[in-house]
């Protein structure tokens, strides 16, 4: 079963060893701009004063992804040093997409993304992201086939405005939807 | 100047100082979701 | 035995007849489910300490016995890493499932009083098999990934 999860909903969890102690709080959730893919998480420390931790949790030491907790195995699983991370934060085309524009190549914009889709699994991807747009108010809309983020915007394909959904529920067939509907294009287009 | 008008200003500026401290630890620990990736031209696998 | 019902048995030191204190808490132990200690509010001896599970010599309905004083812990003594360091006492702990799902506050254990065996945690909710249990913490109890 393929379940969603809001990045907000991760954001702020506590990281919690298999022995039950809180060894962090994610602070950001990170993902490869081409292919959609969690690859981590930045740390905050559990304190109510501790700021940044300057470890990270990569995804292959992730034990479960929980609705209330990220489950590690021990407070080993914790990188010493965040220079992936960091690194990322600063390249160019990368950052932060809270806030940013989703535009389609036709050049409509769509909205400002306030929230990011996660499809969990054995390999989480962002699968979608929650938009504010004028005139429709909140909306759900997946993301395939050829996304390109850069630090302004979120481009995507022009199909992507007919398949959004309004809940997390039936998320999952817009997704649905939008992957066929451009699998019939490619092939609409090979046939040509 | 009457005594309680320092009394005010100094309670005036702990609160601002408070205030100031709360929003500085909300952006510290505050998240995001965040691209990486050298090549931001890229395909999303269908999966 | 529930737990919460052991709460305010006497500690009895053998060899003077003299309560030493009452049991407060307990601490757990994973794989198998046990318990480690218990955890005592003592008279005149400077506020909290723990008893290790193994240094009880019997657990009664009334009163817990031990040989002699010199087996009573400050708790401040006891390092984190240790099995009866009070981080593992479960009582008002949230329950993580190893999935990351929180499932309730336990608020007891029912246990045998002859091994301290832990044979199920108790939330307003549900029931916990000792066998599921993965590890207590500060912050939480996980148990195994069952299925509701």
């Amino acid at each position: 079963m393929t379940t969603y999860l809001r990045a907000s909903e991760i954001i702020r969890k506590p990281v919690v060893t298999l022995g039950g102690e809180d060894v962090a709080q994610v602070k950001d959730i990170l993902f490869d701009a081409s292919k959609g893919r969690i690859r981590g998480f930045t740390l905050t420390g559990r304190g109510l004063l501790s700021g940044p931790l300057h470890r990270e949790l990569l995804w292959r030491n992730v034990h479960r992804l929980g609705p209330d907790a990220v489950m590690v195995r021990t407070g080993n699983a914790l990188e010493d040093d965040d220079s992936t991370a960091q690194s990322a934060v600063e390249e160019p085309g990368g950052g932060n997409v809270l806030g940013i524009a989703m535009t389609t190549r036709s050049g409509t914009r769509l909205g400002t993304i306030t929230d990011a889709i996660i499809e969990t699994g054995a390999t989480p991807v962002v699968a979608g992201y929650e938009l504010e747009s004028p005139g429709h108010g909140s909306v759900l809309v997946p993301v395939a086939g050829p996304v390109t983020v850069s630090s302004e915007r979120v481009l995507v394909p022009d199909e992507t405005a007919e398949h959004s959904a309004g809940t997390l529920e039936s998320f999952g067939t817009a997704a649905e939807g939008l992957r066929r509907r451009l699998e019939q294009d490619a092939q609409e287009k090979q046939e040509d | 100047m009457d005594w309680w008008i320092w009394l005010v200003i100094v309670v005036a500026v702990l609160a601002a100082a408070g205030a100031a401290l709360v929003a500085l630890q909300a952006r510290r620990r505050s998240g995001g979701v965040i691209a990486q990736g050298r090549r931001p031209r890229g395909r999303r696998s269908g999966s | 035995m529930l737990f919460t019902r052991a709460q305010g048995e006497d500690v009895v030191e053998l060899s003077s007849a003299a309560t030493l204190g009452t049991v407060t808490a307990c601490t757990l132990a994973p794989s198998p489910a046990r318990i480690s200690g218990l955890r005592l509010k003592t008279r005149g001896r400077g506020g909290r300490h723990m008893l290790a599970w193994k240094d009880v010599e019997s657990f009664g309905p009334d009163a817990v016995t031990v040989r002699d004083a010199s087996r009573l812990r400050r708790e401040k003594e006891i390092e984190s890493g240790q099995q009866t360091h009070p981080d593992h006492d479960p009582i008002g702990k949230p329950v993580l499932t190893e999935a990351g799902e929180a499932r309730g506050t336990v608020l007891d254990v029912e246990f045998d009083e002859q091994t301290g065996r832990v044979s199920r945690l108790l939330t307003a909710e549900e029931q916990f098999s000792g066998d599921d249990l993965v590890g207590v913490g500060g912050y939480a109890v996980v148990v195994g990934d069952t299925s509701r």
